[in-house]
């Protein structure tokens, strides 16, 4: 059983990345206007079109993208101890700020001839860019590149960084004061002093980390552990910026609390009243039942939808559209929409899968051998009956709780219904890649535990035996 | 005697605003979007879309706004002023003002630097990626050299690009500097008249360096409602992305004297249909209505909603027929019949004097549907001259047609069969073809643009003659750019432009030959493809006259005179035909006369000083309104 479950999770994953592939080049297939919107179209020029694509690293060739996309699935992270990222901010925070403030004294002293002068411009300067967080910034920032491993490429670009922060203040003041020449002297030696001072600080570094922060900075420092991250990018349209993870993590919820719901609904109606239906077939009930199914499947959906939420909202002063100010009462309508197709289903299937058991000769043996008709109807009839839809189960659940385009479209519900046509549309490449991994992750585990189910509820079946294999 | 008719007109207005004003107004306000308005960005530098901004405007102040007049006022900045040749503006802010978080907490004082480094990461390419640089591309100095520098250093060190403040190369360079904590100056490029309309536009809009610091610059642009900082008189304290926002009156709002809703709730619909069905139910205070919606109300007297029937403002687009002058067949082929057809002007003209648009103007207002008659280019309000004349009724004088609220005066059917029977003789003679066919592209999936298509067929062919031109109603699967405009399969389009400023080179310099910055040119009309000699010269005469306008910077109304001649001469040769303007009907609990009305900027949505009630407006109510706001203006 063990080895039958870790093929096929391993068969599933293949899948799994295969789908996500094809979906990928597929993606990268579509004209790149469709990530733009027209106001952008209008505005912005070629060259700027251009540019954001190339931003966006949407103008490399499809399988470069698709490779990026996978090295970046994965991402480690070095993790210290308290102890030793103290030692290491210490470290560098002492080190830089000194290496600043004397280049910044320096500097200033010998371009301005009024000593107050100079004075109230270091310390302006101090406070401006020597704070924790400036400092702490500037050395992340220079850690960033791919080159964050150079300890000479690092304090160069720490060096620009500040620079570049403390000239800016430095000049436009300087200019007024010591006048427009002096300043730009003074500007390019501290340029240069910086530089120097700065490569004397990280001198003695071995900067053998990865890029992700100077917290990682000192190799005598072994990391206490390391950290996996699993992340499918950032949002380019839907919601710019934000990781499609936290996207997805938004809205799943409310999807599946109203998918749920609705399949508990369903399943308790249309079991029950499938049931009822073979037990009294030919009835009134049966008859109100079956036109009700009839009824369900000819109509179209968005018909009998605007209708419940006529109903809802006239009759029980129900909003017509999600809330989250009432979220209970807002759902109502959505998950009766979502449960009347369900519930016809179950009811339909159910009914069938009765009758025909109630027809086999192993029910007419238990009825001859004095059992109720209870006792036939549930120990027998309802056992066997239910099998068929036990395999469907799993799936149905992952499904709908994956959300439904239509009902969330029409009541504007925040979930995961509408996202996938949305981000298509708006050539979210990168959340139409979660999207799908989202999706093909939950139906290849709901076929996956519903075969699991048959093997367990049906002695018949067997999962691992020859001939067995389902 | 107009003097008087005026003063018992705003009488009515007062009389009836008082009886209004009895009416309870709304605390809380429930307005609506489409799903296919969702926002995408929540930085306001990198929005350009109605769709952002239309919520933004509510969460920021920028410098200056339009009030319920269209005029432009203080906003945080209390007084400006510019030099002679209106290149230097200075804007002084006021010092009351305060950014707060998403409860309404206090995060810091609104000051100058605030705009320093909105304008800054703006211009920054590794920041902002380009967008909404285009206008203080084309105003402010320094602004495209900052930004191509920026770009530059972006390709071998974007971490130091992104790291840049406005200290350094930023101030050096950029046309802008803040001589005190209150007070901007700007120095543009050359004198532009018109930089203070610039001003109300989301390029120009602060970004408080605290937030920055907070959130990092990913984290900026990435920005979310909750961990945004706002300035303006709500904050959005709920936001369910497709479904729901809710943005909330800010306690520390500076302006005592606003009046703004405790809350706005703004829902999302899937189709204005929807929206009519919610406000049936009592769950929206405004829509909008179809055309079907309208003519079921309008047509039946007994319907609930008959004397609640409001007529909207117009809108801030002007839509134009825009002709193409490079089509080609499917097979990539030039359709040399209708690009030599287009390229003669006594065809254009007899389209121009021999379409009468009523049954189209009808799809959009269905009940006065001469009030939606465009016969110029430019929409109303964007400019107004020393005189008070706004800059459309100058072009109108010029053009020489004039309104009626009873007929499509500019059909005039004994001169579009003169110019009929001139186009079909010079044409038959360059072996011209006819019926000529005329392609109309409409988006297949959409039921609405294909009933506006019918009518717009049967005008073509009653007004023209199908003997004159076939015309072919087509559709395109998803997209008009890709599947239409890209392979150039369109005889015309039908397309709308807003102002972006207030000043007319930001419409007619979109049809300029020649020029890459001409958008309607390069995308639509493709003019500077066509080879057709005379038609090339008329475009070029146009050119230079646009041309001549936007030299004189000294003289406001010579200019607009200028803008006026040119755009004249465009409309009386065809070149495009105006079309109309967007005025449509709805059922609403607003005064919309009381609302911002911006023909430019971002400001149409601000839901500030609305007068309300917790009923629906009648009729009778509105034309009151309407006609006490047209006499007081």
């Amino acid at each position: 059983m063990v080895r039958y479950i870790i093929k096929r999770l391993l068969q599933s994953l293949l899948t799994i990345l295969i789908i996500v592939s094809v979906v990928f080049l597929l993606m990268r297939m579509m004209p790149t206007d469709y990530f733009f919107t027209e106001d952008e179209l209008i505005k912005l020029t070629e060259a700027q079109k251009q540019s954001k694509l190339e931003a966006a690293g949407l103008l490399d060739p499809p399988l470069v993208q698709l490779k990026h996309f996978f090295q970046n699935m994965f991402k480690v992270d070095y993790i210290y101890t308290g102890k030793q990222q103290a030692l290491i901010n210490t470290q560098l925070q002492t080190g830089v700020t000194e290496c600043v403030h004397s280049a910044v004294s320096q500097a200033i002293k010998a371009s301005y001839t009024d000593a107050e002068a100079a004075e109230k411009e270091i310390d302006k300067i101090n406070n401006k860019i020597l704070t924790d967080t400036i400092i702490t910034k500037q050395i992340d920032a220079a850690l960033q590149g791919e080159k964050g491993t150079d300890s000479a490429w690092v304090a160069d670009q720490l060096a620009t960084n500040l620079a570049s922060k403390a000239l800016g203040t430095l000049f436009k003041d300087a200019k007024k004061t010591i006048g427009e020449d002096q300043a730009a002297r003074l500007r390019d030696e501290l340029d240069a002093k910086l530089h120097s001072d700065m490569a004397g600080v990280l001198s003695g570094v071995d900067l053998d980390v990865n890029a992700t922060g100077f917290k990682n900075i000192v190799n005598h420092l072994k990391p206490s552990n390391y950290n996996f991250t699993f992340s499918l990018g950032e949002s380019y349209r839907i919601r710019h910026g934000i990781s499609v993870i936290e996207i997805i993590a938004d809205k799943f919820p409310v999807s599946m609390k109203i998918g749920l719901w609705s399949l508990a609904l369903a399943l308790v109606l249309g079991v029950v009243l499938g049931i009822l239906q073979a037990r009294y077939k030919g009835g009134i009930l049966d008859n109100v039942c079956s036109g009700y199914t009839i009824f369900i499947n000819a109509v179209p959906h968005l018909v009998s939808y605007t209708l419940i939420m006529y109903l809802c909202a006239h009759l029980f002063n129900l909003p017509m559209t999600y809330r989250s100010a009432t979220p209970v009462l807002s759902s109502i309508p959505p998950i009766l929409c979502l449960s009347t197709a369900s519930t016809a289903n179950y009811m339909l299937w159910m009914r069938r899968y009765m009758v025909d058991e109630l027809n086999k000769d192993y029910i007419r043996l238990a009825q001859l051998k004095g059992f109720t008709t209870t006792q036939v109807m549930f120990r027998h009839v309802m056992k066997n009956a239910f099998l068929p839809l036990a395999q469907y189960l799993p799936y149905n659940i992952l499904l709908t709780v994956g959300g439904s385009l239509l009902a969330e479209s029409f009541f504007s519900v925040p979930g995961m219904g509408p996202l996938l046509t949305q981000a298509i549309s708006r050539y979210d490449t990168n959340l139409v890649q979660a999207i799908v991994l989202f999706y093909a992750t939950l139906g290849i585990l709901g076929v996956f535990i519903g075969d699991l189910l048959m093997g367990i509820l049906d002695p018949r079946i067997s999962l691992t035996k020859k001939g067995g294999t389902r | 005697m107009k003097k008087i008719l005026s003063l018992v007109l705003v009488l009515a207005l007062a009389i009836g605003c008082m009886s209004f004003a009895s009416a309870e107004p709304l605390k809380v306000y429930h307005d609506y979007q489409t799903t296919t308005n969702e926002m995408e960005y929540w930085l306001i530098q990198m929005s350009q879309g109605a769709k952002e901004l239309n919520v933004l405007n509510n969460c920021l102040d920028g410098l200056v706004y339009n009030d319920h007049t269209g005029a432009l006022v203080g906003l945080a900045a209390y007084q400006w002023e510019h030099d002679d040749q209106s290149v230097v503006w200075t804007f002084h802010l006021r010092d009351n003002m305060v950014w707060v978080d998403c409860n309404g907490e206090y995060k810091g004082d609104v000051v100058a630097e605030d705009w320093l480094t909105g304008l800054e990461w703006t211009l920054n390419y590794a920041k902002n990626e380009a967008t909404n640089t285009s206008m203080a591309f084309e105003t402010l100095k320094g602004a495209e050299e900052y930004y191509e520098y920026t770009k530059a250093l972006a390709e071998t060190n974007p971490e130091e690009a992104a790291a840049l403040t406005y200290d350094g190369k930023f101030s050096e360079m950029v046309g802008i500097a803040t001589p005190d904590e209150y007070t901007i100056v700007y120095t543009c490029k050359d004198s532009t008249p018109y930089f203070d309309s610039v001003a109300t536009y989301a390029c120009l809009y602060p970004i408080p360096q605290g937030m920055i610091d907070e959130l990092g610059i990913e984290g900026t642009r990435a920005l979310t409602p909750d961990k945004m900082w706002y300035s303006g008189p709500y904050t959005v304290t709920t936001y369910n992305e497709g479904s729901e926002k809710i943005l909330t009156k800010n306690p520390l709002y500076w302006n005592e004297n606003s009046v703004l809703f405790d809350e706005v709730v703004i829902t999302m619909v899937e189709s204005v249909d929807k929206a009519k069905e919610l406000f049936d139910a009592g769950q929206l205070d405004r829509v909008a209505l179809s055309q079907s919606a309208l003519s079921t109300i309008y047509n039946d007297p007994t319907n609930e909603y008959y004397d609640n029937l409001v007529e909207a403002r117009p809108t801030k687009y002007s839509y134009q027929i825009h002709l193409s002058y490079d089509v080609w067949e499917e097979d990539g082929t030039p359709d040399t019949n209708w690009n030599t057809a287009v390229a003669n002007e006594a065809f254009r003209l007899s389209w121009y004097y021999g379409l009468d648009l009523t049954a189209y103007l009808e799809r959009t207002n269905f009940i006065h549907p001469y009030v939606c008659a465009n016969y110029g280019y430019t929409g109303t309000g964007v400019a107004v001259n020393s005189k008070g004349v706004d800059y459309a009724t100058l072009v109108n004088e010029l053009v020489g047609v004039e309104y009626s609220d009873s007929a499509y005066t500019r059909c005039n059917p004994e001169l579009a069969a003169k110019y009929k029977a001139q186009a079909i003789e010079e044409l038959t003679a360059k072996g011209v073809t006819f019926p000529i066919e005329v392609n109309y592209f409409i988006s297949g999936s959409s039921t609405v643009a294909a009933e506006t298509a019918k009518v717009l067929k049967q005008t073509f062919e009653e007004c023209l003659g199908a003997d004159y031109i076939n015309f072919q109603i087509k559709t395109y699967v998803s997209s008009l750019k890709n599947e239409v405009r890209a392979p150039h399969l369109a005889s015309f389009y039908i397309n709308g432009w807003g102002a972006d400023f207030g000043d007319p080179v930001n419409f007619v310099g979109q049809e300029t030959y020649g020029e890459d910055n001409a958008y309607y040119s390069i995308e639509y009309s493709r003019i500077n493809d066509a080879t057709d000699e005379d038609l090339i010269a008329t475009y070029k005469e146009f050119t230079s006259l646009v041309a001549e306008a936007r030299t004189i910077v000294d003289d406001y109304d010579a200019r607009l005179d200028a803008f006026a001649k040119s755009e004249a001469y465009m409309v009386q040769h065809a070149l495009c035909i105006p079309c109309y303007i967007d005025i449509s009907w709805q059922l609403t609990k607003v005064n919309d006369y009381t609302k911002c009305y911006a023909a430019y900027g971002i400001s149409t949505y601000r839901y500030e000083n609305w007068e309300t009630k917790t009923e629906m407006y009648t009729t009778e109510e509105y034309e009151a309104i309407k006609a006490a706001y047209n006499a007081a203006e």
